[in-house]
């Protein structure tokens, strides 16, 4: 028994010395990290900064870069968020409603986005998903959480030097420097726009889906049905919209594929009484690539003439604009920082 | 419940504290508890399989040792052989022949039990050395049932043989300290391969693998390397925590990798790899069949079937088949081409394998001959890790397309690749320490080297690679061992 306490003795002692030594680690990596959750910044600002919003959309990295209010919310008052994040699923949109429900105007008008690839999983193991997830459980309260894992919850706002991965090596200085010098003497070669957002559109496409069963899932239209039930019962006005595309990106998918997208997004939209409206293709926008920052997600000019583009053609949000009053909240840029 | 799962690092330091508190003399009845919970944790009904598996071969093996005459020794044995080997062919490769011979496919979808190729194996290995005389049947069914169960090894092995494992599991023991800390190593070093080199790996791996329609040239070497190591790391690394976790209830299992990418021969290679498996189809098919002590061609038929076999014991499909048969033929052409001479039994791992080594003489000739072996080895895995035979053509008639433009076809695959010069560090980093490890595993054991240092030296080193593991592993990444298919 002597020599069983002896060795759990030393034991204890591996693990408090590694546990001291990544406490250290991991202060001093969350000194030179880059926040890799910048982009879920935004949301702290809600409750000191929104509390009646009156134009919003959500979606994933399409949205996040095609609706851009800075023009609604300066120049005329609107209240308006951007909900969408890169690679935001419908479950989590629906948490974010959930979570954020009662800062909507009692009239609101949200936007949908349905990418061509928003019925699929961008990952298919789940324990992967749950780590790409982890930006989430920096603003959202775990019981609005899909699948919540406190393993994670621990990762992110305690031991971030856990999830790390190649940024681990920002850990050493000297060798930073290297690897940026490095980068220096080989700058990559200018190949052209178009041959550039052709290759990103085909990874991108690739990413969407290769190595996927099922392209249209159950589970996400079923998201978006309650999506949809929820504006209902909370009285916003819902707009499915698919947002623009360079053709260099539209291209890579088939039409058949297309078809059965569109036939179950005009399902979802008859069933719902939602409106839709599709601009994936539309050639203002498809042949224009000096709109776009890639092959799938405007800048901020064709986010701009997009904006005035629907406001012209999407009768519930020319209606909404000429119906409702600002509430005079306007811009604040705080979040944006 | 697999190795490196939240569930295990709680189940484990459960199981090491309450068997050593347990009194001796029930002990084992604690480990064949912990065991089946371990196996039913994965699915509840594959107890059925396993218990079965153990009722009936614990029942022959008593019947053909009592058995009067040795026609009816060999009745039992047959029974046996064509019960295990029955149930693993029905479960496991029906739906294969299906395939190849066009029949409907039944209504029913079989399961696969994890683990049932090692356990039937490690069965079937007990009853033949009984029927042998090698040593006597279990008469206690308890001892009997944990040496089928064993939790560590129960998965993806080692193959236990019954005269080592069963005594040990009758033996009443103390708590060795040094045994359980040799073990505590030995899985860290275990999760360091699986974790951090096979989980770095693995995305890059199938990813090309998964869409070989999307890659080209060079590319298709450098994944064709990463899976080499992968495997390697995923299942070596599996067994280093299965040695180490047994280690701490003072349970020694055989050894199964030593070093094998440092093989000089297909031969050696066969005797560092998976070594519990390839002396298994030494004693139990390749020597039965005849060995070497046949004529030439007959010798030819026994490796080039041992090696179909162990080929089609790694999974139902044309690729196992075809992987086991590329190494069927290295092997005969080692033993055809050899230069001293003799015709040396080329499946034994025990065999004087260092002589050729030593005879080859200069370093050059040495470094050609390890680098020879690594690519050829890395040759068949193409077919081993291929989805589709399609995919292994693919792979191996365009894995040199456009290298008369050499730096082209460099940049090329660095540009498909898409990794930042910081992820190939990150890369590089555990790959090079795992090299380092494995040499130095040749000339000594690592293990106890660094455990004979002052204190001073070994707890940092325990610290840092505890750490190494913790910072480096790929969270998120499929956990599932690449053996469990298996």
């Amino acid at each position: 028994m002597k020599r069983f306490a002896l060795f759990t003795a030393k034991c204890l002692i591996v693990c408090l010395g590694t546990l001291f030594l990544l406490f250290a680690l991991n202060k001093r990596y969350m000194q030179v990290r880059e926040n890799p959750y910048s982009d879920a910044n935004k949301f702290h600002f809600i409750k000191s900064t929104y509390n009646d919003i009156q134009i919003c959309n959500l979606g994933s990295s399409h949205g996040e870069y095609a609706f851009y209010y800075d023009g609604l919310m300066k120049g005329r008052g609107y209240e308006c968020f951007n909900f969408a994040m890169s690679s935001q699923t419908y479950d989590y949109d629906y948490a974010i409603l959930s979570m954020y429900r009662q800062y909507f105007s009692e009239q609101c008008l949200m936007f949908i986005p349905i990418s061509y690839f928003s019925f699929n999983n961008e990952v298919t193991n789940e324990e992967e998903a749950q780590f790409l997830n982890a930006k989430y459980y920096t603003f959202l309260s775990p019981k609005y959480i899909p699948g919540y894992n406190p393993y994670i919850d621990i990762i992110t706002h305690y031991f971030p030097v856990l999830s790390a991965k190649e940024e681990i090596i920002k850990l050493f200085p000297t060798f930073s420097l290297k690897v940026s010098a490095a980068e220096s003497q080989n700058p990559k070669e200018d190949t052209g726009k178009e041959a550039e957002f052709r290759e990103k559109a085909k990874n991108r496409y690739h990413r969407h889906m290769d190595d996927k069963e099922e392209y249209f899932l159950d589970e996400r239209i079923r998201n978006l049905y309650d999506i949809l039930s929820f504006c209902k019962e909370n009285g916003i006005t819902a707009v499915l919209i698919t947002t623009p595309y360079t053709g260099l990106y539209s291209e890579l998918f088939s039409e058949e594929y297309k078809k059965e997208f569109s036939g179950i997004v005009q399902t979802i939209a008859e069933d719902t009484g939602t409106p839709y409206y599709d601009y994936s293709e539309d050639v203002r926008f498809a042949n224009n690539l000096e709109y776009f920052s890639d092959a799938d997600h405007l800048n901020t000019d064709g986010a701009a003439v997009f904006m005035e583009v629907i406001e012209k053609e999407v009768p519930e949000f020319g209606e909404f604009l000429s119906r409702t009053k600002p509430n005079g909240k306007g811009y604040d840029p705080k979040w944006k920082e | 419940m697999i190795f490196n799962s939240m569930a295990f690092a709680i189940f484990l330091p459960i199981t090491f504290v309450l068997y050593w508190i347990c009194p001796a003399k029930y002990r084992y009845i604690f480990l064949l508890a912990a065991s089946f919970y371990f196996y039913m944790y994965l699915d509840a009904s594959y107890i059925l399989f396993l218990l079965s598996t153990a009722v009936v071969t614990f029942s022959l093996a008593i019947a053909l040792q009592t058995a009067k005459t040795p026609s009816l020794k060999k009745a039992y044995l047959l029974i046996g052989v064509l019960l295990l080997i029955g149930v693993l062919a029905l479960l496991k490769y029906m739906g294969f022949f299906l395939e190849i011979t066009g029949l409907p496919s039944p209504m029913i979808q079989l399961m696969l039990p994890v683990g049932i190729s090692f356990y039937t194996f490690q069965t079937l290995g007990y009853l033949i050395d009984v029927y042998r005389g090698k040593y006597c049947a279990e008469r206690h069914f308890g001892y009997y049932c944990l040496f089928v169960s064993f939790f560590p090894q129960l998965l993806s092995g080692p193959i236990a043989r019954g005269d080592a494992l069963l005594p040990q599991l009758k033996e009443v023991r103390t708590f060795d300290a040094a045994k359980a800390s040799y073990g505590l190593k030995l899985m860290a070093v275990g999760y360091f391969k699986k974790l951090v080199v096979a989980g770095l790996l693995t995305p890059t791996v199938d990813n090309i693998h998964g869409n070989p329609e999307n890659y080209i040239g060079f590319v298709y070497i450098i994944a064709t390397i990463m899976f080499a190591l992968q495997i390697y790391c995923d299942f070596s690394g599996y067994t280093d925590i299965a040695i180490g976790c047994a280690a701490l209830f003072g349970i020694r299992l055989s050894e199964n990798f030593k070093s094998p990418y440092f093989s000089h021969s297909i031969r050696e290679f066969w005797s560092r790899w998976h070594i519990s498996l390839s002396t298994w189809f030494r004693d139990y098919v390749y020597i039965p069949l005849g060995g070497n002590r046949v004529s030439k061609f007959r010798h030819t038929i026994n490796l080039m079937l041992t090696f179909l076999i162990s080929g089609l014991w790694h999974g139902a499909g044309i690729n196992y088949i075809l992987w086991g048969g590329i190494h069927g033929i290295y092997q005969v052409a080692e033993v055809t081409f050899k230069t001293n001479g003799k015709n040396k039994p080329a499946l034994l791992p025990n065999s004087s394998s260092n002589d050729s080594q030593e005879k080859a003489g200069g370093k050059l000739r040495k470094a050609f001959s390890l680098a020879a072996t690594f690519f050829a080895v890395c040759f068949a895995w193409v077919f081993f890790r291929a989805e589709t035979l399609s995919d292994a053509w693919r792979i191996l008639s365009l894995s040199f397309y456009g290298i008369d433009n050499f730096s082209e076809y460099l940049k090329t695959a660095v540009i498909c690749l898409d990794m930042s010069y910081e992820y190939m560090v990150y890369l590089c980093i555990p790959v090079l320490l795992l090299i380092l490890y494995d040499y130095a595993s040749l000339k000594t054991n690592v293990i106890q080297y660094i455990s004979s240092k002052k204190i001073w030296v070994r707890y940092p080193v325990y610290i840092f690679f505890i750490l190494a593991i913790l910072l480096f592993s790929e969270k998120g990444i499929s956990t599932e061992f690449y053996y469990f298919q298996f």
